[in-house]
């Protein structure tokens, strides 16, 4: 009686150690993560890599420097390539290595908190909560987002804050008023154009070197002088200036652009002319 | 008798309501009046100070001209060097865009950058070469050209109490050549200083893109558009897209190339082919993406199979970036394990399904960068000492790297962290200059 009991007890260890072990390794989706990822993945590789004290940063779910070090890190303390890159050996690795509490990471991201996932410190000791007071002010935060949204292969949670060098958003955000307030008739092509023209200017040393000077530039672009720009934008704009500031150029480098319908200023017919699209013409 | 009252009764209300419109119509004024005048102060306070630091400025550079070693210079360089500055910001809050007021800000530009590269960025004290003095002497003697007609461009204005509400008017106005002394003034300004700037040859602009010189000849043979629209459908793998319009790039454009549009299935892709080799320049095909069923890796394995189908060889990625469901790789080439960042080109890979939504060769393909000799003159360990012994090195690989002159240069690139920061530094491979230092954000 007694012995059977011990066994049912060894078999229930050994079963839930089981379960617990494959639900593990099922946590990572079975696709390679590298750097510059978003989403669930990345989430987990961060906690796992804090576990194990190799990755000191946020958990945030965004794949940055950072956490490419203490990757690279752990990849040659453990014998392994150092590519930088988690594919399955490198995930066998890190799940034998390391434990990871996927509720209590997600809730804690999921509100929004300051936490720590280090190993062998309780973990109600690493955590901060968020003053919910605040949290009105902080809509911003990509946490915030409704829709519960912290099931795998939602990276849609973790966008925009991935922005190029050199830009913040509300660069971005400026641009995309500009560009919208200039040319909403416009085709898309020729929104990317005029976003690329603003950024042609900020490049040039002949007009100032940041991109809301560029944009308040006395006379510089008709939708600042009669107030358009103050427009809300559409997504359209929005995409204009990401694919401008990624480096799409259809204007071809062109400094200026106008209506010839509309345009005031004879000067402007005397620059050298690169091409058309839509209804602007793009120059020098 | 009645009537009457009704008369007065309705003169009394017509007489109130024009009181009323007048009060009214008075404050309006007054109104528009305040706001006139203060846009009025704003443009004469930027234009003043303009006069005022390109005064500043010329006094600045002559009194550095009578400097003998750098070390003694320095200080009067980075003066003018903040004056320029000034100046290019005053300048720039003028309602002159659409004027040719460029060259004054040129000028402005060249001073910044002269003195910044002899005076704030080199580290050692040899004084000025034979030919940065002559540069310092020609742009001491342009400042007092563009201060002259900015002087003379101020006494019209104060004298004659010319507003600069007028020239944005005039500027407004389809009259643009009406008499305006303000606007005559600063096209003299130009046209002055249009013969200096040719001849001087400080590495600008700034924008590749922007600057002749700098350019790549292409290639391969002139082609028809016949020809280019051929190649583009096989480029992107659309034989049966329709052609809306193909336009050529018009005389300001560096290279010469075909504009075209297509339509594929109600999608539009616009394209740049280049009409000597007909080079794709770049494409972009247009559509929303809603949702990411695939991840960066995916997506890079795609954009490799892209290149590789095309026989662009020796890529390697170097930059990732993902936002709104898409993702844009940027490669560089790999040249005896030296990487030309100059020689970039960008995939944009949609998350949904993988497709190639829009690619760019321009900088592959339009930007010199043959002419940079890949042997170090330092060995990796002499440039490591020039690093701040806080930083910890994660990875070092040589990189040509074209600097804010406009100059390809071979340095050595380190990763280096500190804290939780990662920084990229680039060491010139020759001297050990450090070109650029740069925090990257996450």
């Amino acid at each position: 009686m007694r012995k059977r009991l011990i066994r049912g007890i060894c078999a229930a260890i050994l079963a839930s150690l089981l379960l617990s072990h494959t639900f593990e390794a099922d946590a990572f989706s079975n696709r390679v993560i590298m750097r510059g990822d978003t989403g669930e993945d990345v989430v987990e590789l961060q906690a796992r890599l804090q576990y194990i004290s190799f990755y000191k940063g946020k958990i945030d779910g965004s794949f940055g420097y950072g956490t490419y070090w203490a990757l690279r890190n752990f990849q040659s303390q453990f014998g392994l390539t150092v590519d930088g890159m988690v594919g399955s050996t490198t995930k066998q690795k890190l799940i034998k290595a390391s434990q990871y509490d996927q509720a209590f990471v997600n809730r804690n991201i999921r509100e929004g908190n300051e936490f720590t996932y280090y190993g062998g410190v309780p973990l109600n000791q690493q955590v901060k909560k968020r003053n919910t007071q605040s949290s009105g002010g902080n809509s911003g935060n990509a946490n915030n987002k409704s829709g519960g949204g912290n099931t795998p292969q939602q990276g849609g949670n973790y966008t925009m804050d991935n922005l190029p060098q050199g830009y913040s958003k509300s660069d971005v955000n400026l641009m995309a008023n500009a560009v919208y307030g200039e040319s909403r008739g416009e085709p898309y092509i020729g929104q990317v154009a005029v976003s690329a023209v603003i950024i042609n200017r900020v490049a040039d040393p002949r007009f100032p070197n940041n991109i809301s000077d560029v944009i308040f530039q006395p006379g510089a672009f008709t939708a600042v002088s009669d107030g358009q720009i103050w427009l809300t934008p559409n997504e359209s704009a929005k995409k204009a200036v990401m694919d401008a500031i990624n480096g799409w150029d259809p204007s071809n480098g062109a400094l200026y652009y106008f209506n010839p319908d509309t345009a005031t200023s004879a000067w402007i017919w005397t620059r050298p002319q690169i091409g058309k699209i839509g209804k602007h013409i793009f120059c020098k | 008798m009645k009537r009457r009252y009704w008369i007065a009764g309705l003169s009394v209300i017509a007489v109130a309501l024009l009181i009323g419109l007048g009060v009214w119509g008075y404050q309006e004024h007054q109104m528009k009046k305040t706001v006139m005048i203060n846009a009025e102060n704003h443009y004469q306070q930027a234009f003043h100070e303009l006069t005022y630091y390109v005064d500043s400025l010329e006094e600045s550079l002559g009194t550095a001209l009578a400097m003998q070693s750098r070390e003694s210079m320095r200080p009067q360089l980075v003066e003018t060097w903040r004056l320029s500055a000034l100046a290019h910001a005053a300048a720039n809050e003028l309602p002159l865009t659409f004027l040719p007021f460029n060259r004054t800000n040129e000028f402005l530009a060249h001073v910044g950058e002269f003195t910044y590269n002899t005076g704030v960025k080199t580290i050692n004290d040899r004084p000025l070469s034979n030919k940065e003095s002559k540069n310092l002497a020609k742009l001491y003697t342009e400042s007092m050209t563009i201060r002259d007609e900015l002087r003379d461009v101020q006494s019209k204005v104060m004298s004659q109490h010319l507003r600069w509400m007028d020239v944005e008017q005039a500027l407004k106005s389809k009259k643009q050549n009406q008499d305006n002394q303000v606007i005559d003034g600063m096209k003299r300004v130009d046209g002055q200083a249009t013969d200096y700037t040719q001849s001087f040859s400080p590495e600008n602009p700034r924008n590749v893109v922007l600057e002749k010189k700098k350019i790549n000849p292409m290639k391969g043979a002139q082609i028809k558009s016949s020809q280019a629209v051929d190649n583009l459908k096989k480029w992107v793998n659309k034989p049966h897209a329709q052609t809306r319009k193909v336009t050529q790039t018009g005389k300001g454009s560096n290279v010469p190339a075909y504009e075209i549009a297509m339509k594929d299935k109600g999608r539009s892709l616009n394209a740049s082919v280049t009409k000597k080799g007909g080079h794709i320049a770049w494409f972009l095909f247009e559509r929303p993406v809603e949702k990411e069923t695939i991840n960066l890796y995916d997506a890079s394995k795609r954009s490799e199979t892209f290149l590789k189908q095309r026989q662009v060889k020796d890529m390697i990625l170097t930059k990732r970036n993902k936002y709104n469901h898409v993702a844009v790789l940027t490669y560089v080439l790999q040249k005896n394990g030296v990487r030309v960042y100059p020689a970039s080109m960008r995939i944009k890979v949609a998350l949904d399904n993988g497709e190639i939504l829009a690619f760019d060769q321009t900088d592959y393909l339009f930007n010199k960068y043959d002419d940079v000799p890949l042997q170090p003159k330092l060995s990796e360990s002499e440039a490591r000492k020039q690093l701040n012994p806080n930083l910890k090195v994660q990875e070092s690989d040589l990189a040509v790297f074209q600097n804010a002159m406009l100059k390809n240069v071979l340095c050595y690139e380190f990763f280096a962290t500190r804290a939780n920061d990662t920084y990229r530094v680039m060491l010139n491979a020759e001297n050990g200059d450090q070109e650029k230092i740069e925090l990257l954000k996450e």
